[in-house]
């Protein structure tokens, strides 16, 4: 939905400023993968009143919702050192693979690798079978030579995106350390339909930086909010990741008036002792959330132990429904919430 | 011969991890970028070592390889200053002082020092004057980490 917003709110853009862009240029470290893009590669006619979605009928998995053409899940997935090796693992790289068919976007963590061959590798495992994924990945960020990427991995067969339409933060003030790659997203639906549109916030914090990282992801968020508004007009801001924190660590960021996280107690880590992943927006503009979410675990998934799961990562992907058209005010406000509490 | 399988152990498991402090920092001198990766990952996770460990990681911290002294910084960082005897916090915070004042070395290994010693608190007033003298000139964030530590109680 779209929300009347004060402009001058602008001003309040003191952290970062978030007008470069990167990617826009073939073979920057944002393309070489969008331009490859399988998006809108079908041929099929797009009939008024049909979603454009060719998601096959799947077998629900257990712990998601059954997948309907009128709501899409996405999903965020620190693959613990997401590199060569675990490439190479191929009980790992399938499982991975697998976890990702579940949903239409999920934003990863962690990828680990100076060959920028991977995400494309996996690619092919994930669209072996006539999947039609595709990826955004960012650059690679880090205070030391051990580099990191945030990488969005999507169905291009339901929602939309362009590397045009990403960008990393840029971080004047170097309070972070690894900058939040943002990107937008809309579903795809028919010409009389409005599509959700909205902007991904990928994060991972650093574990020994959460004292002073999390303080301000609270500007973080709104500065980003603000940029999005006032450059596509877009409010569905969702920030997702590994923030390294639970809610009771979220300070000012969880105090933002009508916050929301989708993980208030469950664990996320595979051995589900921590709350380290969430996903975080506005619940009163981001009414196409549906209200169901939660974290996917890997051993009930796949039927394996702990030890197993933590071959794929100490991370359990966590995921939140959103409905595919873009809901007016209240549309959806009797499944609302108090903010922070989760709905199962 | 590097055997990933048990380098990807370590990243699991924070307790083995601990164990082997010794080959984790070494390997991140390796030229192999996955036993790099997973030292790193398995450092990111392993939590903080214990207090029989100090003596080896000074003897990290003065590596000439950034990496080495970055996270030999951040480990000490994470011991519980209480749990460390007053002599001792002295002599680590001194060490890291010496990390921190080498103008031409790793930034980020730097800035990193800074921040253990803020995070192991209680400077003494030797240690003051040198964080004090290193403000001058310093890079906005070392410069931020800096005033953290003098202000760390």
């Amino acid at each position: 939905m779209t929300r009347q917003t004060n402009l001058a709110a602008l001003a309040a853009l003191t952290l970062f400023s978030l007008v470069s862009f990167l990617g826009c240029e073939p073979g920057s470290e944002l393309a070489g993968n969008v331009g490859q893009s399988n998006a809108n590669s079908s041929n099929e006619p797009i009939l008024p009143g049909q979603l454009v979605s060719a998601r096959t009928p799947t077998v629900r998995t257990r712990g998601l919702p059954v997948r309907s053409p009128n709501s899409i899940l996405i999903a965020s997935f620190n693959i613990q050192t997401f590199g060569e090796s675990k490439m190479k693992d191929k009980w790992v790289i399938e499982r991975i693979a697998h976890v990702i068919q579940q949903f239409d976007i999920v934003a990863v963590q962690e990828v680990r690798a100076v060959d920028q061959t991977l995400l494309p590798r996996l690619l092919e495992i994930i669209n072996s079978k006539g999947a039609r994924y595709d990826f955004l990945l960012g650059p690679r960020l880090g205070r030391t030579v051990s580099k990191e990427q945030y990488a969005y991995i999507y169905d291009t067969n339901t929602v939309v995106t362009s590397v045009d339409a990403s960008y990393t933060i840029q971080d004047q003030a170097d309070l972070l350390h690894r900058e939040p790659l943002v990107a937008r997203f809309v579903t795809r639906v028919p010409p009389n339909i409005r599509p959700f549109s909205f902007s991904l916030v990928n994060i991972h914090t650093d574990p020994d930086e959460v004292k002073t990282e999390l303080p301000v992801m609270h500007q973080v968020l709104k500065g980003i909010r603000e940029f999005e508004y006032l450059s596509a007009q877009e409010d569905d801001v969702i920030l997702m990741g590994d923030l390294n924190a639970n809610p009771k660590q979220f300070g000012n960021l969880g105090q933002i008036p009508g916050i929301y996280w989708i993980i208030d107690s469950e664990f996320t880590n595979t051995i589900r002792k921590s709350i380290w992943d969430n996903m975080i927006f506005d619940r009163g503009l981001t009414n196409e959330y549906t209200g169901r979410s939660g974290v996917l675990d890997l051993c009930e998934m796949f039927g394996i132990k702990t030890e197993d799961a933590l071959r794929i990562s100490d991370h359990l992907p966590i995921w939140a429904e959103f409905v595919v058209t873009e809901q007016m005010p209240g549309a959806l406000s009797q499944m609302v919430e108090s903010p922070g509490q989760t709905r199962r | 011969m590097i055997d990933t399988k048990q380098l990807a152990e370590y990243a699991q498991h924070p307790e083995l991890a601990l164990q082997n402090l010794a080959e984790l920092l070494s390997l991140l001198e390796s030229d192999d970028e996955s036993s790099m990766n997973f030292a790193n990952e398995a450092l990111e996770n392993c939590g903080p070592p214990e207090c029989k460990d100090i003596d080896f990681l000074l003897k990290k911290v003065t590596s000439e390889h950034a990496l080495v002294v970055y996270w030999a910084s951040t480990l000490l960082g994470r011991i519980p200053g209480e749990k460390i005897d007053a002599p001792k916090r002295v002599s680590i915070q001194q060490e890291l002082c010496s990390v921190i004042s080498k103008q031409s070395f790793d930034l980020p290994a730097r800035e990193r020092a800074a921040w253990a010693i803020g995070e192991i608190g209680q400077p003494n007033d030797s240690v003051r004057t040198e964080l004090n003298k290193q403000m001058t000139g310093a890079p906005p964030r070392l410069a931020r980490l800096l005033q953290s530590a003098l202000s760390a109680s």
